[in-house]
C-alpha cells in the first residue's frame, strides 16, 4: 500500500524490524515472506524503536515501518471507562496489532504512542493460551457475569486491514466458535468485508464499523473507506447473517450547521442499510485523555488538535453545555429509525 | 540546514569542494560552511565525534528547526561479505559495542543506497567480534548526541567501505589520495540522499512559525495578557490557522490597542477568542 502520493517517501513497511526472539515464530516467516522486498532490521526489544521518544509521528504516518516482536508482557487488559462495556462484567481488550494504517485525526493511538510504526506481536497463541485461564477463572465465578467475557480485538488498531499478511482472523473465529462464552468484537473502519464471508456467522463474533459522516470522512478520517464503500460492507455481512454494530464514535464538532450535516448522514444510513438488522449502535462524541491532546498540539496540523476543550478527570472534551446538545440532538434522531434500547452511550 | 560531521580532513577534503565551503573556523574544531550547509571535522574517535556534534547543533534546541538534519559521512571498515571496498551504505543500525547501546535512524525516503548495520569501537585492534556489518570509531556517539538535539528521522550516517576487516589478517594503512577519491566517487549519490531527506522535512512544519510568534507576542503584549491568556491565544491561533487555512490576520488591529483595565483586557480577549474559534 502507498500512503504518500510525495515520490520521495518509502513504501509502507521499506523495513521491518525483527525482534531476535521473535525469529522462531512460524508467523514471523509467513509476514517476511510477503513482504519480501521490506529490508530486515535485527532488534532485542521493540521498545528500541516503537518507544523511543525523539520521533515524529506525523512523519512516519506517510512511510510506516513494520515491527514484529514477541509480547512478553500482559495479554489481556481491562476494558477502558473511556470505551463502551455494553453492561458486560468482565470487558476486555487485547492488542496483537498496535496502530494503524489509516490517518484520523482524531485517534487517541496519535496521542498514546511515541510511534506511528505498526507493531505485530507473533506470539499469538499465548493470547488464547491466557483467554483459556481467564475464561476458567470467570466460569468458576458465575456471580460475575454468569461466566460470559465480552472481548474487543481491534482497540489499538484496525486489524482488517492486515489479515492480508497477518492471517489472524480464522484462528479467532475458530476460537470464538469453541468458546461460546466469550463474544468478540472487531471494530473496523475498512470495507473489508469478503473474508468474513468464507466461515458461516458466528452469535459471538460481533463486527463494529464505525460510520462518520461524509464531510467528516474527507475532512478527519484520511486513507479510509468512503462512507458508500462501508456501508456497502455492511449490508453484504447484514444479509450474511453476521452481527453487526454500528459506531457513531466520535461525534465531532464540524462547526455550526452539524446538526443538517448528522441529520443528513442518518437519513443515509436508514437509506442505506436495514437498520432492523443492526445488533446495537454506540454513540458518543470526542473525548481524549488530556496527555494524549498534548501531542496531538505538539505534531499534528488539524483543527480537533486545538479546539477549547474542557478538561474533567484528566480527560479533555466538549464543554458540557455543547456535548449534551450533540448528544441529545443525535440520539433523539436516531430513536426515530432504529430501536433506542440498542443505542448506548458512552 | 544540513550538517555534517566527518572524523578525518581528508575524509571532508572532497566535500569541502563540491560543495563550495568555506573555513570559518580552527578551534575547538576545524569548521566549514556555506548558506545551506555546516561541516566540522572532528577528529577520530568517540569523545571528538562528541564533542564536535554537540558544537555543531548547539543551536539547533532553539527556534525552529524541523528543517534541519545532520550526517556522519566517512569511512569505515566491511566485517562481513555484504559489502564491498567503495560501497556506499546508509547505516540503519548504530551499535555502541562497548556499552552495548543501539541506535536506530527513521529511514523514511525512497532512496537506492545500500543499507547495514555498524558496530562503533574504542580501539583500532582486531580483538572485538564482529556482530554487525560494518565498523567504525564514531557513529555510535555521534548518533547518541545528536539524539540529544534532533528527531531521529534527522539524524544519518552514511559510510564508504574503505577496507575489508579480518580477524587473521594486519590492517591496511590506507593513504590519503585513496580515501579521497573514495569519496570523491560518492559524492553525487550521497547528495542525491541528503536532497530527498531535504524534501521529506519540509513536508514537516510546525502550525505555528516564527512570524506567527511574533504575532501572538505582539498582541500579547498589546493587550497585556496573562500568561494563561496568551497560551489560549495560541490555541485560538493554531485552531483558526489549521480550521480555515489561513492566517488570523485580523489580529493586527490588536497591535496598538491599550486597555484601559483589565476588565475591559478580558472582555476584549473574550470577543478575540470568539473571533478565532468561529
Amino acid at each position: 500500500m502507498k500512503i504518500s502520493n510525495q515520490n520521495y517517501t518509502s513504501e509502507t513497511f521499506s523495513h521491518i524490524y525483527i525482534e531476535k526472539d521473535a525469529l522462531y515464530y512460524p508467523l514471523t516467516n509467513k509476514i517476511t515472506s510477503k513482504l519480501n522486498k521490506s529490508k530486515i532490521v535485527y532488534i532485542d526489544n521493540y521498545n528500541e524503536i516503537f518507544s523511543r521518544k525523539n520521533q515524529n509521528p506525523f512523519l512516519q504516518k506517510l512511510s510506516p515501518s513494520l515491527i514484529l516482536a514477541v509480547n512478553k508482557g500482559d495479554f489481556i487488559y481491562k476494558g477502558s471507562t473511556l470505551c463502551h462495556n455494553f453492561e458486560q462484567q468482565n470487558f476486555y481488550y487485547t492488542n496483537f496489532v498496535v496502530n494503524c494504517l489509516l490517518d484520523c485525526d482524531y485517534c487517541y493511538l496519535k496521542g498514546m504512542n511515541f510511534s506511528s510504526n505498526i507493531l505485530f506481536f507473533v506470539n499469538l497463541s499465548d493470547y488464547f493460551h491466557e483467554l483459556s485461564r481467564l475464561l476458567n477463572v470467570i466460569k468458576e465465578r458465575p456471580e460475575r457475569g454468569q461466566g460470559k467475557l465480552y472481548l474487543s480485538i481491534s482497540y489499538d488498531s484496525d486489524i482488517l486491514l492486515f489479515e492480508g499478511i497477518y492471517p489472524f482472523l480464522k484462528e479467532w473465529i475458530e476460537f470464538a466458535e469453541a468458546n461460546p462464552q466469550i463474544t468478540i468484537e472487531i471494530r473496523t473502519k475498512t470495507s473489508n468485508y469478503k473474508k468474513f464471508l468464507n466461515y458461516s456467522p458466528l452469535e459471538n463474533l460481533i463486527i463494529t464499523w464505525s460510520i462518520s459522516p461524509k464531510e467528516v470522512i474527507a475532512k478527519y478520517e484520511k486513507n479510509t473507506p468512503s462512507l458508500e464503500r462501508r456501508l456497502m460492507a455492511i449490508s453484504q455481512l447484514l444479509e450474511k447473517g453476521w452481527k453487526v454494530n454500528l459506531a457513531l464514535d466520535p461525534i465531532l464538532y464540524i462547526g455550526e450547521n452539524w446538526r443538517d450535516t448528522y441529520k443528513e448522514f442518518l437519513n443515509l444510513l436508514s437509506v442505506n442499510i436495514n437498520l432492523k438488522k443492526i445488533n446495537a449502535i454506540t454513540l458518543g462524541v470526542f473525548r481524549i485523555p488530556v496527555e494524549y491532546l498534548k501531542r496531538f498540539k505538539k505534531f499534528f496540523k488539524s483543527p480537533i488538535s486545538f479546539f477549547p476543550y474542557d478538561t474533567v478527570n484528566g480527560v479533555s472534551s466538549y464543554p458540557e453545555e455543547l456535548k449534551s446538545k450533540m448528544i441529545e440532538f443525535v440520539s433523539s434522531e436516531l430513536e426515530k429509525i432504529y430501536d433506542k434500547r440498542n443505542i448506548y452511550i458512552v | 540546514m544540513l550538517y555534517i560531521i566527518s572524523a578525518m580532513g581528508i575524509e571532508a577534503r572532497a566535500i569541502i569542494k563540491y560543495l563550495d565551503l568555506k573555513k570559518t573556523t580552527d578551534r575547538p574544531f576545524e569548521t566549514y560552511q556555506n548558506e545551506e550547509v555546516h561541516l566540522v571535522i572532528s577528529g577520530v574517535g568517540k569523545i571528538n565525534v562528541a564533542g564536535a556534534t554537540s558544537y555543531l547543533l548547539k543551536d539547533t534546541l532553539r527556534g525552529l528547526n524541523h528543517s534541519d538534519y545532520v550526517i556522519n559521512l566517512g569511512i569505515c571498515g566491511s566485517l562481513n561479505n555484504k559489502f564491498n571496498v567503495g560501497d556506499l551504505v546508509l547505516v540503519n543500525k548504530v551499535v555502541d559495542y562497548e556499552r552495548k547501546r543501539k541506535y536506530y535512524t527513521d529511514i523514511l525516503v525512497k532512496h537506492n543506497l545500500k543499507e547495514g548495520s555498524i558496530q562503533s569501537i574504542d580501539i583500532l585492534n582486531r580483538n572485538y567480534e564482529f556482530e554487525e556489518d560494518l565498523v567504525d570509531m564514531e557513529s555510535s556517539a555521534f548518533f547518541e548526541i545528536a539524539s540529544k538535539f534532533l528527531f531521529v528521522h534527522q539524524i544519518y550516517v552514511v559510510k564508504i567501505v574503505s577496507d575489508k576487516v579480518s580477524k587473521n589478517q594486519p590492517l591496511e594503512r590506507l593513504t590519503k589520495k585513496y580515501i579521497d577519491e573514495l569519496i570523491y566517487d560518492k559524492l553525487e549519490e550521497i547528495f542525491s540522499f541528503a536532497k530527498l531527506v531535504s524534501s521529506l522535512l519540509k513536508l514537516f512544519q510546525p502550525i505555528l512559525q516564527q512570524q506567527d510568534e511574533e504575532i501572538i507576542e505582539k498582541v500579547s503584549k498589546s493587550l497585556k495578557l496573562t500568561f494563561s491568556q496568551t497560551k489560549q491565544l495560541e490555541n485560538g491561533y493554531a485552531y483558526f490557522k489549521s480550521n480555515k487555512r489561513i492566517n488570523p490576520l485580523f489580529l493586527e488591529e490588536y497591535f496598538n490597542y491599550i486597555p484601559k483595565s483589565k476588565k475591559e483586557r478580558d472582555a476584549i480577549f473574550e470577543d478575540l477568542k470568539s473571533k478565532l474559534y468561529q
